[in-house]
């Protein structure tokens, strides 16, 4: 324990205001160092003293009980404020935390037109199975999972023979902002000879593939 | 067992005694409790505790004023105590109500004999 810390926890036991606690541990502080210079130790100034809450109490019942109220009431306010930071402060949290989704066709960061060429090019690379050029345009996280194995696993998981490409179905398109990143979710329907294949693929915001779903 | 009665009657002379103890000179808060200790014959050894709130309630009547030293050197700055005209006349009251009580508690006090 030093003189701070004791003068510390005995002024947060006063029920007053800030300017006059501040004065009281100044106070309290100077008394605690004059003894100290006339040979005393802090163990033995603190007995003299008294405890924390003997002293604080001795100040408690001198201050009227108006002030007291007045205390109590700024404490209580202290506290709602700060409750309400952390909750403002979680909220925000919260919110960046959040997935925001919003209509593609509204995104502004995004190139309708792009996204189409640049979907139709993966979804062509992927009927040919050329994980080379799949890799090359990954996010480095996709990257990691986009090997051939795991891929030809899930479209041999969709359908053993896909036969060719007969129709494209409508793009629809998402943007979903998340921990201030942007991405577009794009679902498209593609029918092949044997099979209708449901494409989710995700771009981040620099068109890279950061994401793929096969139905 | 009888340390309330002695704590109760202190407390109702404290501020008599700590205004007395100004009307020479300044003092600060720990010079008071040593003078008071001192005087008392030990009688008065109070705690910080204690004689601060009694200091800031005088303060808050007007009754004394403070003032913080500069520290010269090694010596810590001091909080001093200076008791003002209203002070000074509140004591004199407060003495002559101290006087009266005093002396009725001694007559009454008088008549009763402790046995053995």
């Amino acid at each position: 324990m030093t003189a701070e810390k004791y003068t510390k926890l005995i002024i947060k036991k006063i029920a007053c205001d800030q300017k006059k606690k501040k004065d009281i541990q100044r106070q309290l502080l100077a008394d605690i160092e004059e003894r100290g210079q006339n040979g005393e130790t802090l163990a033995d100034i603190m007995q003299q003293m008294g405890t924390v809450q003997e002293i604080a109490d001795g100040f408690n019942e001198m201050i009227p009980e108006q002030e007291k109220r007045r205390c109590r009431m700024q404490r209580r306010c202290r506290v709602a404020v700060i409750l309400l930071a952390v909750i403002i402060a979680a909220v925000a949290l919260l919110y960046w935390y959040l997935p925001k989704f919003r209509n593609g066709n509204d995104s502004g960061d995004f190139n309708q037109k792009q996204i189409e060429e640049t979907l139709y090019d993966t979804i062509t690379l992927l009927e040919q199975r050329d994980y080379e050029k799949l890799q090359d345009m990954a996010t480095a996280q996709m990257q990691d999972v986009l090997c051939a194995e795991v891929l030809d696993n899930a479209m041999d998981a969709v359908g053993p023979d896909w036969g060719a490409r007969t129709a494209v179905g409508n793009i629809y398109t998402e943007e979903v902002t998340q921990m201030n990143e942007r991405y577009m979710i794009c679902q498209v329907s593609v029918s092949y000879e044997n099979i209708s294949v449901i494409y989710t693929i995700t771009y981040d915001s620099h068109m890279k593939l950061a994401g793929l779903y096969l139905k | 067992m009888y340390d309330k009665y002695e704590k109760q009657m202190k407390k109702g002379v404290l501020e008599m005694l700590v205004l007395k103890m100004l009307v020479d000179m300044p003092k600060y808060g720990y010079q008071i409790i040593q003078e008071l200790k001192e005087k008392s014959g030990g009688v008065f050894s109070l705690r910080d505790g204690t004689l601060y709130p009694v200091l800031y309630r005088l303060e808050d009547e007007s009754l004394v004023v403070s003032e913080w030293s500069d520290g010269d050197g090694r010596q810590v700055p001091r909080k001093y105590y200076r008791i003002t005209p209203e002070g000074k006349e509140a004591l004199l009251q407060i003495q002559r109500v101290w006087k009266r009580i005093a002396g009725g508690v001694g007559q009454i006090m008088e008549g009763i004999t402790v046995d053995g």
